[in-house]
């Protein structure tokens, strides 16, 4: 894990735990990526595994009491993000790096028009004038394809349909031309043609822009759409990081090919004569309180022997840039079809 | 790409047709409360009482403290409408003059108490300290006296003027505004577009200003007419006590309480200003109720069909 010229956001051995000080929980334990500039990081994995907490820690927005940072580095452009100041790192948010969310049904202000949710951003950040915000906010709406978008700066949220919301939301994201655009799950709460069109917007604006995108989500599929590089995690941790072609190609850890197994295969519909049961992953993500031993998937694992019940498994290459914490990846590997 | 492109114009195009909604939606909320009856019949009773309250004396038959010996306890009539009292007062003139320490009271005391209230609350649902429990724990025990003995105490320590028996009450009902304002808070920084905002690095403040403030005008203004009700009634309740507004000055309350021994003998003394009591604080209630259903997105749905 090292960071080359082109690293914008560096996360190392980050960990962020909820809890007292007896009883922490680690939600995000000992993660590590780099999002390289103009690039796409997928961070993939079932709901509870720290997906969001880790997207919240780097912009410390973790709720503490009960959250807490407690160790590990946030680097961006250089700069060790969880030594900043509060001012410091407010400037930061929404300006160099913003955020955006998965509900876009309330992530807006219901009482605010949409030029003035775009135009306070603006203000805030590059000191513009509310009719220099507003100018811009109507260049923002046109770069997200919002229709007569001189008239929707007037408009509520709820004349919005839900994907017009999400294009609001990834302009008041963008407004401040930012390096990093955290989305956390931004297609998930929409039906699945809008859920087209706003990734096809997103990777649009990314090269446009060259915004690096860290894209949060539990779907393989939107992780085959847009990222270039994926980070699979469970229970807190990182347990496989590679390029995505080579992830969905030759998954190294069983978890991964859990995930994959489990998209459906239209190929496999009833006019072709047979329809296989969906794979699933049996079982559920272990709760915090309850992590096994030894490694966090044993329990559910195929592969699983009393070394993994055990000893946690390290993080290793397994392939030249490809990392898994696995002690039989040789096995999945060739278990794969 | 390509596809997915031309399929985004397509599917733009179909979204902005789903935009061009019904534009008189704003007013919605507005046509809504005008619709029902019963708000239009507490709008009109509350501009009516105000109306008088601004011109008593202008309306008023006769001098409202004005005496007359020879009209002592005349029932109601063509000369004195609501008849006079023990001192030949007209009882119309001073119902018209006490409407104005009863719109004083209702405005003044819960403008008061929502000024404390809302900005306690505020701090107190915003921050997660001891700050937060430091006042809350007196909101409660200041809320678990029973308000007319709340409130006589305060007018009894600060004496009988109306604007003590303004801050008696205010002071009395702060509590209720605080607990409102605390929850309303509390609910809304859990927000997503409060979590947003902060994500794009709105300050405390901006967020107190921009994001929850508004989102809480519509329960406080429900909750501002209904306790107006409340204050008309212990305004007229203190007065009834004597720690009202200094005799001779016309209130309600204390014209009450000086029909009540004559309540056999010329029950017109009693009832009218008791009748004025009734009038003002249904109406309010009635303005609470419309301006909660107008504003009440979830029944608005379901009346939409």
């Amino acid at each position: 894990m090292t960071s080359t010229p082109s690293t914008v956001l560096e996360v190392s051995n980050l960990r962020t735990v909820f809890g007292s000080h007896n009883d922490v929980l680690p939600a995000v334990d000992d993660v590590s990526f780099n999002l390289e500039r103009g690039r796409t990081l997928g961070v993939v994995g079932e709901s509870g595994c720290g997906k969001s907490v880790t997207a919240l820690s780097i912009l410390r927005l973790v709720p503490d009491p009960p959250g807490r940072i407690v160790g590990g580095a946030v680097r961006f452009e250089g700069v060790d993000l969880l030594s900043l100041d509060d001012a410091a790192m407010q400037r930061l948010r929404g300006n160099r790096i913003s955020m955006i969310f998965q509900e876009p049904m309330t992530s807006l202000n219901p009482l605010l028009t949409i030029g003035r949710q775009i135009g306070e951003t603006l203000m805030v950040h590059q000191g513009l004038s509310r009719k220099a915000a507003r100018e811009r906010a109507v260049e923002m709406l046109r770069l997200v394809h919002i229709p007569e978008a001189a008239r929707r700066l007037d408009e509520y949220p709820h004349q919005l349909s839900g994907g017009m919301r999400q294009r609001v939301m990834i302009a008041i994201a963008l407004a401040c031309d930012p390096r990093v655009l955290i989305a956390d799950e931004p297609t998930t709460a929409l039906d699945v043609t809008i859920q087209a069109q706003i990734l096809g917007l997103m990777r649009e604006l990314q090269d446009k822009l060259g915004t690096a995108v860290l894209l949060i989500t539990h779907d393989m599929g939107v992780i085959a759409e847009i990222a270039e590089r994926v980070v699979v995690m469970y229970a807190g941790k990182k347990v496989e990081e590679s390029d995505v072609d080579e992830l969905f190609e030759a998954p190294c850890h069983p978890y991964t090919r859990g995930l994959l197994s489990s998209i459906p295969h239209l190929a496999l519909g009833p006019w072709e004569g047979r329809r296989d049961r969906l794979n699933e992953i049996k079982g559920m993500v272990p709760s915090l309180d309850q992590l096994p031993r030894g490694c966090s998937f044993a329990p559910r694992c195929p592969h699983a022997t009393n070394l993994c019940r055990n000893e946690a498994p390290p993080l290793e290459e397994k392939l030249p840039g490809h990392v898994a914490a696995c002690w039989h990846s040789d096995r999945v590997l060739e278990a794969r079809v | 790409m390509a596809f997915l492109n031309s399929r985004i114009e397509e599917l733009a195009g179909a979204d902005a047709a789903e935009l061009r909604r019904d534009p008189k939606k704003r007013h919605r909320a507005l046509r809504r409360f005008v619709r029902n009856p019963y708000n239009i019949a507490g709008a009109i009773l509350i501009s009516a009482f105000f109306l008088a309250a601004l011109l008593a004396d202008f309306i008023s038959p006769y001098p409202p403290n004005q005496i007359s010996l020879a009209n002592t306890f005349d029932p109601p009539n063509a000369e004195f409408w609501f008849g006079t009292d023990h001192l030949g007062r007209d009882i119309l003139s001073r119902i018209i003059h006490g409407s104005r320490v009863a719109c004083a009271v209702s405005f003044g005391a819960v403008g008061l108490a929502m000024l404390f209230g809302v900005t306690l609350g505020m701090i107190a649902g915003y921050t997660d300290s001891w700050i937060r429990d430091a006042i809350m724990r007196v909101m409660d025990a200041l809320w678990a006296f029973p308000s007319i003995i709340l409130a006589l105490t305060i007018a009894a320590v600060l004496g009988p003027s109306l604007g003590n028996i303004i801050l008696a009450v205010g002071i009395t009902y702060t509590p209720a505004f605080a607990r409102v304002m605390f929850a309303q808070v509390i609910s809304l920084r859990e927000e997503t577009f409060v979590e947003a905002a902060r994500a794009a690095g709105a300050r405390d403040r901006q967020i107190l200003a921009d994001h929850i403030f508004p989102n809480t005008v519509a329960a406080l203004t429900v909750y501002g007419s209904i306790m107006a009700a409340e204050a008309i009634i212990a305004e007229a309740g203190l007065s009834f006590l004597g720690a009202g507004v200094t005799p001779p000055q016309a209130a309600w309350g204390s014209m009450l309480r000086l029909g009540y021994p004559y309540l056999q003998q010329a029950p017109w003394i009693a009832i009218f200003p008791g009748c004025a009591i009734f009038f003002l604080v249904l109406a309010f209630n009635l303005l609470g109720d419309g301006i909660r259903d107008a504003m009440d997105v979830r029944l608005a749905d379901s009346q939409r069909r």
